[in-house]
């Protein structure tokens, strides 16, 4: 009896512990259509976003590997119906008709739907939206709220692609998700958001209605990150204003001074700081924006350009003053020329002298520049103004020579809509100076400069410049689109994933096709296997009465629709099986071009069937197809194009990336178009001279 | 008398449309050198592809070295693989060169091994002065030169009995002769033959017994003399001063 017992606890620890080891190891899949920052986008290869970060977070704190799955928007929510993720998290709208096919968690964020519009569009409110051409993204709120209260509208696959639509002229304005479209103009200078948005909306998970029990830890997480600060925290450091600094594309010694300096105000003030290379024109399309966007021109600006600018605050953050002994010749600030000049080493001064006057000597702090000064070693030192006469209190042998040598002043820009936000960082930043902290990052400025600091400095690329003529745009476009970030990765990953698709599908494909072409023509010849003759038959039916990626979303949302899978397994299965029913068709028109004689001459020898079949009709059918099989391979290769409905990144896909990136249409879908063909031009080479080595023997 | 190879008894074909065969007995012994000879869609063609199964017959028997090769359970293969066919069209495997033509079934049924086929075949290349043409494809060969090989091949299974369906008659006139001499040949070595043709005059010469088909059914079999030149039935004297 006690030992019994003992085997029963034994066997129930066992299975407890095994139950333990399989909920360790479970897999949470996030559905997502990392095309909507900044609740998803691809940064440097990876998903980040405001949804990715939160349910990475409670993924984390409920013990499941996280696994995110990029796909269509509109197949993100079958996705967590089917099972195929637990989670969908894509910045997905709370609707009634949603609410009918999955459970919603707490929302997390309420956002606006806004119109994006041409800059001198006629469009000025909802309320012009009639009759227009409207673009939307597929299965957004702004899809079905346009069709609901206005009119169709035009869908599309992703937000850049309708912004792309609407900057080419396609479309009148594109109806989006506030906080995307932020970026998506900000990327397009001859667009700007409407103030107004069409319709606000809440945010929330999808989960699949079979999995309440997920729901409730859901809820629970996002109620405790709710409670303790940690959701806004995270929402806020995706939203940060960002502080755009254009630099010119061939930025002297200042660069770097002038970035630390800025990276630390904006860290101090919690802006979200970016470095573009560019010109003028860079600097007007980054205004577009209407909120929460600053621009820093680092571009020396004429007061006209300056006036370009809808709302421009300036900052001087120093001015520099020159101070020279009581009884100097230098009278005028032009006598500075060909003089002995010291100043602080990193400081404003040193790269403005340097750049107007001539290299000057250059001191660890400004009172040893003034000590040298009094010893006699220089005859000038330029300094800022306020440790000037800091200095100079004890020093009645020097004097600050009226007027002001130099500013370190920065231009910032904020966009029309947004005059507040310009206003409030100008308000900041003379906080930051009167109490005396500016100074302090102005000297760490000068400070970090001495020692090159690569590592934090962005690294910049060799962008060529923008330009307006014509080689120059087709230029920077191409590196824009391929060299930039490493993009023509996505090609060349795609391009493989292509190839990997495709011979695999070829292969099961030939497999296929002819076991059904042998079962097809023996019934035929022999008037057997009527059963399986049949199966093909309906097969052969079904396969080419219907389009190959409504196939391949039927095996991979219905047949393999509660089973994880390798998904270029599943585009191998789709294809593979379509292409077998055209080589089995094919095949079998082999088989029957066949002379009957030869299936006679065969079975009169004592051979059987199938040898005869095995060894004397296939391979000559085999040579007669050849041509058209190839011909069905090079169709299956463009085929696999669909693979990106279900979310694999081939090298359509990969192209699409690029665009969606980029919303430049011309280079990656030429780039797409002539990787193509080059492989077709190829295999068609190679199948020619495969033909000719066949007819040799003949 | 020698062994029996074929006993034929009532042997029936139907088509849908017609009746093919009606009714046919005749028996063919080891060694016999049978002519069938008739006016076009007499059935003769029909007849001898019965005779190796290449059409299931309607109704009657066929007794091959005794058993009836009609009835199921009769290995088809195995019975084929003694009763060897030339075709009008010669079927030569034209992706296979010569040799292989020659030695695929032989092995492939294991009649042979390997080599034992290989050897065989480049003798029987020999005999007939082809050796030179081993490694070539059917489609190099000029047509008397591919039924020759037909001959051969099906030579290479050491058949009991050979069937010839009108080996000549896709031939130019000038390849007609190598032909016919090979198959005189064979004859004159003993092999059991039975051949469908419409050169009467090679009958004459070579056949044991002539059978004169018309409309599916035997008019009149018998010694070359008897039915080509002095048959009494009308049918027949009027075909013969035809062709002849
Ligand atoms: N597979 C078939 N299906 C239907 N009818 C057939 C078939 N084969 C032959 N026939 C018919 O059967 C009859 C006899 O044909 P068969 O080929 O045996 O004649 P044949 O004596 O060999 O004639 P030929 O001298 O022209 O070769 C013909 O009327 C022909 O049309
Ligand atoms: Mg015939």
């Amino acid at each position: 009896m006690r030992r019994l017992l003992f085997l029963m606890a034994a066997l129930v620890l066992c299975f407890c512990g095994c139950r333990e080891d399989v909920q360790q190891q479970k897999k949470l899949v996030m559905a997502t259509n990392a095309t909507f920052p900044p609740y998803e986008y691809v940064d440097k290869g990876r998903i980040d976003g405001i949804d990715a970060e939160i349910v990475r977070r409670i993924a984390m704190r409920l013990g499941y590997d996280l696994e995110i799955e990029d796909m269509a928007f509109d197949a993100v929510i079958a996705a967590v119906q089917t099972g195929k993720a637990q989670v969908a998290a894509s910045g997905i709208t709370v609707t009634e008709d949603r609410k009918q096919k999955v459970f919603f968690t707490d929302s997390y964020v309420i956002a606006a739907q806004v119109m994006i519009v041409l800059k001198n569009s006629p469009i000025k409110s909802a309320a012009d939206l009639k009759g227009k051409r409207i673009g939307v993204q597929r299965g957004t709120t702004g899809e079905s709220y346009v069709k609901d209260n206005i009119q169709e509208p035009e869908r599309f696959q992703n937000g850049p692609e309708a912004v792309t639509a609407l900057a080419n002229g396609k479309l009148d304005v594109v109806v989006i998700d506030g906080e995307p479209a932020e970026a998506y103009v900000a990327k397009n200078p001859n667009l700007k958001i409407l103030p107004e948005p069409l319709v606000q909306e809440e945010y929330a998970f999808a989960i699949g209605k079979n999995n309440k029990a997920l729901l409730d830890k859901f809820n629970a997480e996002l109620r405790k990150m709710k409670e303790s600060g940690e959701l806004a925290a995270i929402i806020n450091s995706y939203r940060k204003t960002r502080l755009i600094v254009v630099f010119p594309a061939n930025s002297g010694t200042e660069k770097l001074y002038t970035q630390s300096v800025l990276e630390q105000i904006a860290e101090r003030l919690k802006f979200k700081i970016e470095f573009q290379d560019g010109n003028l024109e860079n600097v007007t399309a980054a205004l577009n924006v209407t909120r929460k966007q600053l621009i820093v021109p680092m571009i020396p600006l004429t007061a006209e350009e300056e006036n370009l600018f809808p709302n421009v605050g300036k900052f001087t953050a120093a001015e520099y003053v020159v101070v020279v002994p009581e009884k100097s010749p230098i009278l005028k600030f032009s006598d500075l020329n060909g003089k002995k000049v010291g100043t602080r080493k990193g400081s404003f001064a040193e790269h403005y002298l340097e750049k107007h006057v001539y290299p000057p000597q250059t001191f660890p702090d400004a009172a040893t520049s003034i000590a040298a000064l009094s010893a006699g070693n220089l005859d000038a030192v330029v300094i800022d103004k306020n440790t000037a006469l800091n200095l100079l209190k004890n020093n009645k042998n020097l004097k600050i020579m009226p007027g002001t040598f130099a500013r370190e002043t920065y231009v910032f820009a904020a966009g029309k809509e947004n005059p507040d936000v310009l206003k409030e960082f100008l308000a900041s930043i003379k906080l930051l100076q009167s109490s005396g902290e500016l100074n302090a990052m102005l000297e760490k400025a000068g400070e970090a400069h001495k020692t090159p600091r690569q590592t934090v400095a962005p690294v910049q690329e060799n962008a060529p410049a923008m330009t307006d003529t014509f080689w120059g745009s087709i230029k920077f476009s191409f590196y824009n689109n391929f060299i930039k970030d490493q993009r023509y990765t996505y090609l060349v990953q795609g391009f493989f994933v292509t190839l990997q698709i495709t011979v695999l599908s070829v292969l099961m494909g030939i497999v296929i096709g002819f076991l059904v072409a042998v079962v097809r023509s023996t019934a035929d010849i022999t008037g057997k296997l009527k059963l399986l003759d049949g199966l093909c038959r309906i097969y052969l039916t079904v396969i080419r009465g219907t389009p190959v990626v409504v196939q391949l979303l039927i095996i991979y949302f219905v047949i393999f629709g509660s089973v994880d899978v390798n998904k270029v397994l599943v585009a191998v299965i789709a294809f593979g099986i379509n292409s077998g029913a055209y080589v089995a068709e094919i095949i079998r028109g082999g088989i029957m071009s066949i002379d009957k004689g030869q299936m006679e001459a065969g079975r009169s020898l004592g051979l059987s069937y199938g040898q005869t079949m095995r060894e004397i009709i296939l391979p000559q059918a085999f040579k007669n197809v050849l041509p058209a099989l190839g011909n069905e391979f090079i169709v299956l290769l463009k085929e696999t194009s669909v693979a990106g409905y279900i979310a694999l990144q081939d090298l359509t896909r990969g192209g699409d990336i690029i665009r969606s990136q980029t919303y430049d249409a011309f280079f990656p879908l030429i780039a797409v178009a002539l990787i193509y063909l080059v492989v077709v031009m190829f295999l068609s080479w190679l199948l020619g001279r495969l033909e000719k080595r066949l007819k040799r023997n003949e | 008398m020698s062994e029996t190879i074929f006993e034929i008894c009532d042997l029936v074909k139907q088509f849908p449309a017609l009746t093919a065969v009606d009714h046919v007995s005749t028996t063919i012994k080891r060694g016999e050198v049978v002519f069938v000879v008739g006016p076009s869609g007499s059935g003769k063609s029909t007849f001898l592809r019965c005779l190796n199964m290449l059409e299931q017959p309607t109704a009657g028997q066929i007794l091959f070295k005794g058993k009836d090769v009609t009835k199921h359970e009769i290995s088809l293969n195995s019975f084929r693989q003694q009763v060897g066919m030339v075709f009008q069209h010669f079927n030569l495997f034209p992706h296979l060169t010569i040799h292989k033509n020659i030695t695929l079934a032989p092995v492939r049924t294991h009649r042979l091994s390997a080599k034992e086929a290989s050897e065989k075949a480049d003798a029987l290349l020999k005999r007939i002065g082809l050796y030179d043409k081993r490694d070539a494809y059917p489609a190099q060969l000029s047509g008397g030169q591919k039924q020759r090989i037909a001959i051969i091949r099906a030579l290479a299974m050491n058949p009991d009995v050979l069937l010839f369906d009108e080996p000549t008659s896709a031939l130019d006139p000038e390849m007609v002769g190598e032909v016919l001499s090979l198959m005189k040949e064979l004859a004159q070595e003993g092999m059991t033959m039975v051949v469908v043709t419409h050169e009467i005059g090679f009958a004459a010469e070579v056949a044991n017994r002539v059978i004169f088909m018309d409309q599916g059914k035997i008019v009149v079999s018998g010694t070359p003399d008897e039915v080509i030149k002095n048959s009494e039935h009308p049918r027949v004297r009027d075909f013969f001063s035809k062709v002849l």
